[in-house]
């Protein structure tokens, strides 16, 4: 332990903590500024490319990065920085939609599961339970199977392999709300179960299932790709990401930089929901941080 | 519950887990078989071939007993399941067991060196990082933490295949030829847990070098590196035991990827051709296969909890 005056400990401590109010923020805001710019090249994506997505020009096939095509040609002659901006409506949008879907359903069940005394609360739990022993990755790349290559078969797998985690971590939120004196006095007071949950116990989980969604968003977009990699997801010439990293292996011995740029920008979105989701945590739940 | 818990109770305790996992296991391959009954199309149709006659459809069908009602399948399949029976490959043309068996030494040997990796990486990292707290380390450590976080393990497989076989032509790209083939698709595999663990070890590094122990330890004039060799260490374990089994449901989903990237000839790599080639009885059972994987694994978790932590034996 050092001795330190008493004068040196609060500008030490102011110091420390500005920094550290800072280093929230920088989360924070980091994770918001990358997702804005992938919300921007998702809406405007033919706009703001520029060359077409799937524009061939065998000429100028398996070029690499030049002042023409910054990140080289696919060998069709496609610009590669083109197809992976306009690839990010896809990536993007699945992930939106089909966290949307996980975290509806799982909290429903969560709140269910974690509100309600009974049969349907020990079935709820039981089928999470269940659902929870099968591995994410391995229970979307079935349902993909099944439902066939496509958007709507990926949406579907994702949803629902990701549903039973967010369950149970609202369930567990809500468990923990349920013992709380001011729900006691709402029913004290003869407020129905149903308005309980609703206007009690939701507004008190918010917290935790946003939090939750934001890192499951990025959970979602390497399922996603994963699954666009082995060659699961929306079929060529949609310039997915997953997809375009599977086409860039088989040239990896000519072509190397095909697999720079969409192994690239998937991190940079996983990367954006994650700090987006660890920066919401510090910054709305300032116990949950490590 | 008596006070001096002798070894019953945690028998018990196994037991139960146990018996626990046996009926989530015939839970899952419920759902699982349900799940591969919403195949669209008529599987006869598709597994006669091209060319084949309305009269050879419906022999095949009622062949694999398509025919039958759904549940009187399904009974058939569980009863098939106790047997040893997963149903009869269409492109193998007989069970697929044999060669799920002969597939998962490559997928076994795959995730152990993984696991390995991330011992023997996360845990130093993380050591190395609480020691230099808020240093340049511990800056660099955490940094590399988060990216690693970001990064798909297919695509960290890509740029060391492009960079130490292509490029540099150290390592083999594809194939169980040996333990240098291992290296890179272990390490691709390994990189989010190696990140997951130095996280949780740095993290709960920093809190015992806060505690008691630790200035008793110091007064008695051992070392840094001492302390955190011979007490601390030990403490990091149990967490590191945690992230392990939470994350066993990560490194089997994510051997799928991995194998196929490297073609690795374990039982992801199988279910994927197996998919690719509509032979459902065999994703089915690799499906199967890998619950049963998972389940046994966090048993063993479970098991190495009671080990290591002489609190959890008074249960």
């Amino acid at each position: 332990m050092k001795l330190v005056s008493p004068a040196g400990t609060s500008s030490s401590a102011q110091r420390v903590f500005v920094a550290r109010w800072l280093s929230k923020n920088v989360y924070l805001v980091g994770g918001t500024f990358l997702l804005l710019m992938f919300v921007i090249a998702a809406l405007f994506g033919e706009q703001i490319a520029p060359y077409g997505a799937n524009k061939q020009n065998l000429l100028e096939a398996l070029e690499g990065p030049s002042s023409d095509h910054w990140l080289g040609t696919d060998p069709l002659g496609r610009d590669l920085l083109s197809r992976v901006i306009v690839g990010t409506r896809h990536t993007l949008s699945v992930a939106v939609i089909s966290v949307s879907l996980s975290c509806f359903f799982g909290v429903l069940l969560g709140l269910i599961s974690g509100f309600v005394r009974g049969p349907l609360a020990t079935a709820i739990d039981a089928l999470v339970d269940v659902a929870l022993t099968i591995p994410n990755m391995i229970l979307a790349i079935s349902i993909a199977a099944v439902m066939g290559a496509g958007m709507t078969g990926l949406i579907m797998a994702i949803s629902i392999s990701f549903t039973p985690p967010i369950s149970r971590i609202v369930r567990g939120r809500v468990m923990e709300i349920r013992e709380e004196d001011f729900i006691a006095a709402a029913r004290t007071i003869g407020v129905r179960p149903w308005r309980i949950l609703l206007r009690h116990v939701l507004p008190n989980a918010a917290t935790v299932i946003v939090i939750e969604a934001s890192l499951q968003a990025g959970q979602a977009v390497l399922t996603a790709t994963a699954l666009g990699f082995l060659g699961l997801g929306v079929q060529p010439p949609t310039p997915e990401w997953g997809t375009l990293l599977g086409y860039g292996r088989e040239y990896l011995h000519v072509a190397p930089f095909m697999v720079i740029a969409p192994g690239l920008a998937i991190s940079l979105m996983v990367l954006g929901f994650n700090l987006l989701g660890d920066g919401l945590r510090d910054w709305l739940d300032p116990r949950l941080g490590n | 519950m008596p006070a001096l818990a002798g070894p019953k109770p945690i028998l018990r305790y196994l037991g139960l887990r146990l018996l626990r996992a046996v009926a989530i296991a015939f839970a899952v391959v419920t759902i699982i078989f349900f799940l591969f009954s919403l195949v669209p199309g008529d599987q006869a149709a598709y597994l006669a071939g091209p060319g084949s006659t309305q009269a050879e459809i419906d022999k095949l069908r009622e062949a694999l007993g398509l025919n039958d009602p759904l549940l009187v399948q399904y009974f058939r399949h569980i009863f098939g399941l106790l047997q040893g029976d997963f149903g009869t490959s269409e492109v193998f043309k007989s069970g697929p067991l044999p060669f799920i068996l002969e597939r998962i030494p490559a997928t076994l040997a795959l995730t152990a060196s993984a696991i390995g990796l991330t011992i023997v990486i996360g845990i130093p990292a993380g050591l190395v990082s609480a020691m230099y707290h808020t240093r340049i380390p511990d800056l660099a450590i955490s940094v590399s933490v988060v990216a690693l976080l970001a990064v798909p393990n297919f695509w960290l497989g890509l740029l060391l295949l492009s960079l130490f076989s292509v490029q540099l032509g150290w390592l083999p790209s594809f194939g169980f030829s040996g333990p240098a083939a291992l290296v890179l698709p272990s390490l691709a595999l390994a990189a989010r847990l190696i990140a997951l663990v130095a996280r949780m070890t740095r993290g709960v590094t920093i809190d015992e070098l806060a505690k008691d122990y630790v200035r008793t330890a110091r007064s008695k004039g051992l070392g840094r590196t001492a302390i955190l060799l011979r007490h601390v260490l030990r403490n990091v374990m149990i967490p590191t035991l945690t992230v392990i089994g939470l994350q066993t449901g990560y490194l089997l989903g994510g051997s799928v990827v991995i194998e196929r990237l490297f073609a690795w000839p374990g039982i992801g790599d199988l279910m994927i051709n197996a998919i690719g080639q509509r032979d459902y009885a065999v994703a089915q059972a690799v499906t199967i296969i890998f619950v049963i994987a998972f389940l046994v694994i966090n048993l063993i978790v479970e098991f190495l909890y009671v080990l290591i932590n002489p609190r959890m034996r008074a249960v």
